[in-house]
């Protein structure tokens, strides 16, 4: 490839890597796509694509394969795209490797459909985006209007599943890198109002106004500027970034050039975690093959603009997502927060103005700047403008990736997206925002996913990790889980962040374990309410929140804990207890050889009973009574006394 | 600006924190990460405001004050929140007596636990009363806390003069930032979570992990969790005196905390302190002090009086006046002691008085105010820390020359670094180069300057860049370097119009040289002595020839604080008293100083001037009647003026002034190291010896070595090996090894370094040799009496041939 020096430059390479493109669609040869990110490759796609291959060799037919990133369809994974000549792409879910022969044998072999686990077609050539609302005419259905799909916006996940995140060539015949020559074209103020235009707000979970942001840095003196992209991905259930570093890490890296441009910066650094190899990777080939186009670098297309980006791996910690933590750590520095001010745009990384943004911020931005801030402040509702990434997870039937207008209810999001809950049970909850963010009950699920919505539910955004959880989750659990995840990873820089969180969980504990009083809800409260007040950054401020939000939506249940010693949930074991039911116990035996505390008495084919004093809850009986006889049942509830009748029996 | 607190409007200049701001305004904010020498951390938040217009409780210490701003230290939210994180610190620390039912009942019931390593509450921990736990307790009003204790039961950390008790940390992180502004930056935070700590790197121990034991830490820790185990037990302070630190010529002031008539600790009274002089005042309460005088009957030195032993000094000394006697005093005394010595050596005895610690002639002291570039010559941490200090905050106007990686070279604008023994050559290049004008091509006799430097293992564009920063410099040279080397440094200094400071090697060397001294060296060719009386000068170790020399007088009188090599060959033995024990003064670079009495000498031992002056008298001299210390310093103080006055017409007067030795030698560039040629007996074959100076082993070692930890590190220092002679002999760092030379046998670590030369290695410190199985037993006749204290050692000097073996796995 030659090296871009202007404009026309990079429309000669783009105009080639056009003609590639199509050739993809119009050869001779079947075109095979393997969602291949790390939510693929943990579902097999690995294994799938040496199927494909192997399968596709034995039949002697020459096809095109292809690593795709991840288009979102978490459940259905692995994801294998099949496209033969003068036929749409089409998508297949769950070609496991075991089902990967056979569908080379169908699909390419026999030029069959394998209806069944088909989920669309994807007119690739001609649609860009999702938002251009593309329509086959083929008797597929288009993906677009898959149920989990179809209410979706894809802006940040444009490309994600879609193109080659190896290949720059695609990321530019999809339209890449238009956005920087718009921005090029505009000054840096053009750019920075063009951004406030479009309403975008931090999409790490602050967000804070991105052209607001930008301008602070721009306005502050300093002789280097530096442009930093968060990429430190660490809550659990939170895989947003992830996807598009795998799925289209252009978009980023031309988001940081857009960036770096409005605020003057000529270095930029991507702080990412080390968990994420493939990630980084791939982000490493982009910037290469970036540098090589000539969009990254000195005197980019001729602008007098440079930028050269280099790649920071974090070793773990959840607090160096915090922006100042993860600036003392990319200085060599341990990751601890510092109290703010100075802030990081008046003294930021080595002393100089800084611009923190997320990776799913920037990856709007290219196109932002291509369909202009007007557009993009189109989608959403009130002070939430644009589209918002959410990580789909929990006991919903359709897991996932998914970007929607701001403003979509919690009830949208879960059953029209995500297709209800498993089994069709009721829904009991959704955490939103990760460990900082916070439970909102089953009954408020009209409640519209915006900044303001949720914070005045006293949640958070977040980054947008959405667990959704069922009937059998224990609220005390949830909380004790989330509070546990914070409490390991404060930096233990501030008091209460790092022992305020540790008293809580030590009282949530006595709450899961029976030894809790009601005085203690009042103290779990009181402490909450100053780890949130008192803490120095972000991450002790939001530890709370879990256990505030299950206060206020589910105070019964803890309620239930304390003064009924009972786990409604049946998941604190020492909340619950065991039982035989006399009339279908037929006295085998298995349920006593199986307890490692001989708990349970009784003759040979006489019922048997559990004494409840030496009974540990380990719940051996329960799998290991027959299933013909179930006669063991779990209840909620401390030491339940057994029957007179039941005593009898036993007897 | 203008701002309010509480109402109250305060006045303060820009960059002032709203904490400081509230102090000026009288009121007095919580906190305990905040300390006035360390920039703000805002991690404990005790200190947690509202401020109008801002969102939430920002920390005041770190929060700058601003025009107009209405801050509210005491709202009921401020208190609340005080409270519960001071409850949360509370739950962590061990069994607080704050909530304690039984509170005062404890002083009559647990009394004895008081020696329990393990604090198990305030009364029984170390720093109850000055902890500033306790203090903000107090402050906040906190009667009971509710939260139940959590903290984990972590082992104490034992290191040299102190011990971290973990258990009382609350991580305020003022001794990780403390030790990051004195730059060995050797602890930080570690780990995270509930187990977060302050750890060593790895959590190797203090010793391995750069830490100087300076005792900064110590000094900021605001409860017990850093203590120093010196005088743990010895109560609180009764009474403090503040003095002059008895080491290097630094002069850094002490205060020594006394109770019970005994030195408890010493503190920073306004410098920072040393290794040396924070931890280094043990010794004045050893057991081996001399406490009564020592006469040599029957070949053996018995105890005896005063009367009897000062009878025998003057029957031996009125018998031997004249030019073949000699004083040798150290600036170990103070200016009293050398005013009465020189005296006493001069009018009455008509011999000289000299000693061997003296800086250059032509010298002036070293000013803190000097303001144009610096040369520092070898490493002067090794001798003079806290010039070293100084030295490091002038960074940007340091050129270093040395071929170790100290860390002064580190921190330097430009950095030289000789191979070993090459540092005088470099310096004459560099005079060349500056006398010549012609820069770095001047023409020397071995050729071109910079090709002459680069022989010596000093890149070209190093040199060329060194030359514009001497200008005018001020070179400074530590008694660790070599004279040769000094008087190199003496011609560059006269070449680049500027001036040297030659630091003396104790805190009175200045007020020895002031007092016209004579310099003693014990390698040149010495005047022709039959007797001498030596004070404070542990000759005999360390210098072989010294020993041998000593051991051969007619009569020799030692007066010192214990039984040295030197006092073990003495006639008569007197006992001195120690800085902690006199009134007097000593001479530093800002000026006179005073040495104040802390308490009272120990057993019977004296003065060194009373002793003096008794003498005088006894020998029938006048000028020696005084009363007190105070009629001394009377008597010698213009004296002292007038050298003051000559040396201060000196400073900046551009050129170094002395002896106008301007004939420059000729230029030597070899690429063999020039100490190669000084080696011992050939027959211990391989490698030469070398011992460079160790701050942990001071001077020759006569106070460093009585104080345990400092013997514990310096008996430690590894053995500093280039990393080809270590691959030869299979070593690693880290790896034991034993050293051996005709003289005796050590067991060393082993470090590989290029600040030594290939064949060379180099040994810190003046370490006592253990003696080989086959060496001739008549050298013990020569080392003379010994206390318990030293062991049939051998002292092996710098130059000898020594043989190194690795350590097998099991141990020989």
């Amino acid at each position: 490839m030659k090296k871009a020096t202007d404009r026309e430059g990079l429309e000669e390479i783009r105009r080639l890597s056009e003609v590639e493109w199509r050739g993809l669609f119009t050869g001779e040869r079947p075109l095979i796509c393997v969602g291949m990110s790390t939510c693929g490759i943990s579902a097999h796609a690995q294994e799938t694509w040496d199927a494909l291959a192997g399968e596709l060799d034995r039949l002697g037919t020459e096809a095109r394969m292809m690593r795709v990133g991840c288009l979102g369809l978490c459940y259905a994974e692995p994801l294998a795209c099949i496209k033969l000549p003068g036929r749409p792409l089409i998508c297949y879910g769950r070609a496991t490797p075991e089902a990967a022969p056979g569908l080379v044998q169908d699909v390419v072999g026999r030029g069959n459909i394998v209806q069944d686990s088909v989920l669309g077609s994807i007119a690739l050539q001609e649609a860009p985006s999702s938002v251009d609302q593309p329509h086959s005419d083929d008797a597929i259905p288009s993906i677009w209007d898959h149920p989990m799909m179809k209410p979706q916006i894809r802006i940040a996940l444009r490309n994600c599943g879609l193109v080659d995140p190896e290949d720059i060539g695609h990321y530019l015949a999809r339209g890449g890198y238009r956005g920087l020559e718009k921005a090029l074209a505009l000054s840096s103020p053009g750019v920075i109002q063009e951004v406030k235009a479009s309403g975008l707000r931090g999409r790490g979970g602050a967000g804070f106004p991105t052209g607001v942001k930008w301008e602070f840095c721009r306005n502050a003196p300093g002789e280097e500027k530096y442009l930093i992209c968060n990429a430190d991905e660490g809550g659990p259930g939170a895989f947003m970034d992830r996807a598009i570093l795998e799925g289209d890490p252009h978009s980023v890296i031309e988001g940081m050039l857009i960036a770096a441009y409005a605020i003057g910066a000529t270095r930029g650094f991507i702080y990412c975690r080390a968990e994420y190899p493939l990630a980084l990777k791939r982000l490493e080939t982009a910037l290469a093959q970036a540098r090589e186009a000539g969009v990254l670098g000195g005197d980019i297309l001729g602008s007098g603009f440079d930028l050269d980006i280099s790649v920071k791996e974090g070793a773990g910690a959840f607090v160096c997502g915090e922006e100042t933590a993860l600036m003392a750590s990319i200085e060599g520095q341990r990751g601890m927060p510092r109290t703010r001010p100075p802030f990081p745009a008046n003294s930021g990384l080595w002393g100089q103005p800084t611009n923190i943004n997320n990776v799913e911020t920037l990856a709007n931005l290219p196109e932002i700047l291509v369909r202009g801030g007007s557009w993009y402040s189109a989608f959403g509702m009130g002070r939430s403008r644009g589209t918002k990434t959410l990580s789909l997870a929990g006991v919903v039937n359709r897991t996932g990736l998914i970007e929607v207008p701001m403003g979509m209810t919690l009830n949208q999001i879960i059953f029209d997206i995500g297709g209800g809950i498993v089994g069709d049970r009721a829904c009991k909850g959704v955490l939103t925002g990760g460990p900082s963010g916070g439970c909102i009950p089953g009954t408020r699920l009209d409640v519209p996913v915006d900044y303001e919505s949720l914070s005045q539910m006293g949640s958070i955004v977040g980054s947008g990790s959405m667990i959704v959880i069922g009937e059998d989750t224990c609220i005390v659990d949830l909380a004790r889980f989330f509070l546990s995840f914070v409490q390991k990873e404060s930096c233990g820089k501030c008091t209460p962040c790092r022992i305020g969180t540790r008293q809580m969980l030590a009282i949530l504990e006595r709450i899961a374990g029976g030894e809790a009083e009601l005085e203690d809800l009042d103290r779990l409260e009181r402490l909450a309410v100053a780890v949130k007040d008192a803490s120095l950054c972000g991450l002790g401020a939001t530890a709370p929140n879990p256990v505030l939000t299950t206060l206020r939506y589910f105070r019964q249940e803890f309620e239930d804990h304390i003064q009924d010693r009972r786990c409604p949930s049946l998941h604190c074991s020492r909340l619950t207890s065991y039982s035989i039911d006399s009339q279908r116990c037929k006295g085998c035996g298995a349920c006593a050889e199986s307890c490692p505390a001989g708990a349970i008495i009784g003759q040979k084919k006489s019922p048997h009973r559990i004494d409840q004093a030496l009974c540990l809850r380990c719940g051996s009986c329960l799998s290991a009574c027959p299933d013909r006889f179930k006669a063991i049942s779990q209840s909620a509830g401390q030491d339940q006394p057994a029957t007179p009748a039941q005593e009898k029996g036993a007897l | 600006m203008l701002l309010t607190i509480d109402g109250l409007a305060v006045e303060v200049e820009a960059g002032t924190t709203v904490k400081e701001a509230a102090q000026k305004a009288g009121v007095e904010i919580p906190g305990l990460c905040d300390h006035p020498l360390l920039h703000p951390h805002g991690g404990c938040r005790l200190c947690l405001v509202e401020v109008e217009g801002m969102r939430g409780y920002p920390s005041s210490c770190t929060l700058p004050a601003s025009e107009g701003m209405a801050v509210k230290t005491n709202t009921p939210a401020l208190v609340e929140l005080r409270r519960t994180v001071l409850e949360m610190l509370l739950s962590e620390h061990p069994c607080i007596c704050i909530n304690c039912d039984r509170q005062g009942e404890c002083d009559q019931v647990r009394a004895s636990l008081r020696k329990v390593p393990r604090t198990i509450g305030c009364r029984y921990c170390p720093a109850d009363g000055r902890c500033q736990l306790q203090h903000t307790v107090e402050l906040v009003g906190l009667k009971r806390t509710e939260l139940l204790p959590v903290g984990l039961d972590r082992d104490l950390i034992r290191s040299p003069f102190f011990d971290r008790d973990p258990n009382l940390c609350i991580l305020c992180g003022r001794c990780v930032r403390v030790c990051q502004d004195r730059g060995p930056a050797a602890i930080t935070f570690a780990s995270r979570g509930f187990e977060a700590g302050i750890e060593t790197a790895f959590g190797r121990p203090l010793e391995e992990s750069g830490c100087t034991f300076c005792g900064a830490c110590v000094d900021v820790c605001p409860t017990a969790a850093l203590t120093e185990r010196s005088g743990r037990h010895g109560g609180r302070a009764q009474e403090t005196v503040v003095t002059v630190c008895p080491y290097c010529s630094a002069n850094c002031s002490l205060t020594l905390e006394v109770a019970g008539g005994r030195v408890l600790r010493a503190a920073p009274a306004e410098d920072d302190l040393c290794v040396l002089g924070r931890f280094g005042s043990q010794f004045v309460h050893h057991p081996d002090r001399l406490k009564r005088p020592l006469l040599r009957k029957n070949g053996r030195l018995v105890e005896t009086g005063w009367e009897e032993a000062l009878a025998a000094v003057c029957r031996n000394l009125e018998s031997r006046r004249g030019m073949e006697f000699a004083l040798i005093i150290s600036g170990v005394c103070s200016n009293e002691a050398l005013f009465l010595a020189r005296r006493l050596a001069r009018e009455v005895m008509g011999g000289r008085a000299y000693a061997p610690d003296l800086p250059a002639p032509s010298a002036i002291p070293w000013s803190a105010g000097f303001q144009g570039p610096v040369l520092v010559l070898g490493d002067p941490g090794s001798t003079n820390p806290r010039l070293e200090a100084r030295l490091l905050e002038m960074g940007t106007r340091v050129t270093a020359v040395t071929p170790a990686r100290t860390r002064l070279a580190r921190a330097a604008r430009c950095w030289l670094s000789p191979r070993p023994g090459e540092e005088a050559t470099v310096l004459e290049a560099l005079t060349r180069a500056l006398q010549d004008g012609q820069g770095a091509g001047s023409q020397t006799s071995s050729g071109q300057a910079w090709r002459v430097a680069e022989a010596c293992g000093v890149m070209e564009s190093q040199f060329r860049s060194a030359l514009p920063l001497l200008q005018g410099a001020c070179l400074v040279a530590g008694p660790d370097c070599p004279p040769e080397l000094v008087q190199a440094a003496e011609r560059l200094a006269r070449a680049a119009g500027g001036e040297l400071v030659a630091a003396g090697q104790n805190c009175n060397s200045l007020g020895a040289a002031a007092l016209g001294l004579e310099p003693w060296d014990w390698s040149a060719p010495s005047p022709e002595i039959r007797s001498a009386y030596l004070a404070g000068c542990n000759q005999a170790a360390g210098h072989p020839e010294a020993a041998e020399k000593l051991s051969g007088l007619d009569f020799l009188v030692v007066q010192d604080l214990f039984l040295t090599e030197t006092a073990a060959l003495a006639d008569v033995v007197l006992p001195a008293a120690s800085f902690a024990e006199i009134q007097g003064t000593v001479l530093s670079p800002e000026g006179l100083l005073p040495v104040r009495r802390a308490v009272a000498p120990r057993g019977q031992s004296r003065p060194d001037w009373q002793i003096f002056a008794r003498l005088g008298q006894m020998m029938r001299s006048s000028g020696f009647e005084f009363e007190s210390g105070e009629q001394v310093t009377g008597a010698l103080r213009e004296e002292l003026d007038e050298k003051w006055q000559c040396w201060a017409g000196r400073r900046g007067s551009g050129a170094a002034g002395g002896m106008e030795n301007s004939a420059a030698l000729s230029l030597r560039a070899s690429s063999q190291p020039t100490r190669d040629g000084r080696s011992g007996s050939p027959e211990g074959g391989g490698l030469t010896l070398e011992c460079g100076p160790s701050i942990y082993g001071f001077g020759g070692g006569t106070r460093a070595s009585r104080v345990p930890d400092l013997k514990y590190l310096h008996d430690h220092l590894s053995l500093q090996v280039h990393p080809l002679d270590a691959r030869a002999l299979g070593l690693c760092t880290g790896d034991g090894a034993i050293l051996q030379s005709s003289e005796g046998w050590l067991e060393v670590r082993v470090r590989t370094t290029r600040n030594v030369n290939r064949g060379t290695v180099c040994l810190p410190g003046n370490r006592r040799w253990n003696p080989a199985p086959d060496a001739a037993d008549g050298a013990d006749a020569r080392q003379g009496d010994h206390d318990d204290h030293l062991p049939g050692w051998r002292a092996v000097a710098s130059g000898c041939r020594v043989r190194l073996t690795p350590l097998s796995e099991d141990g020989r």
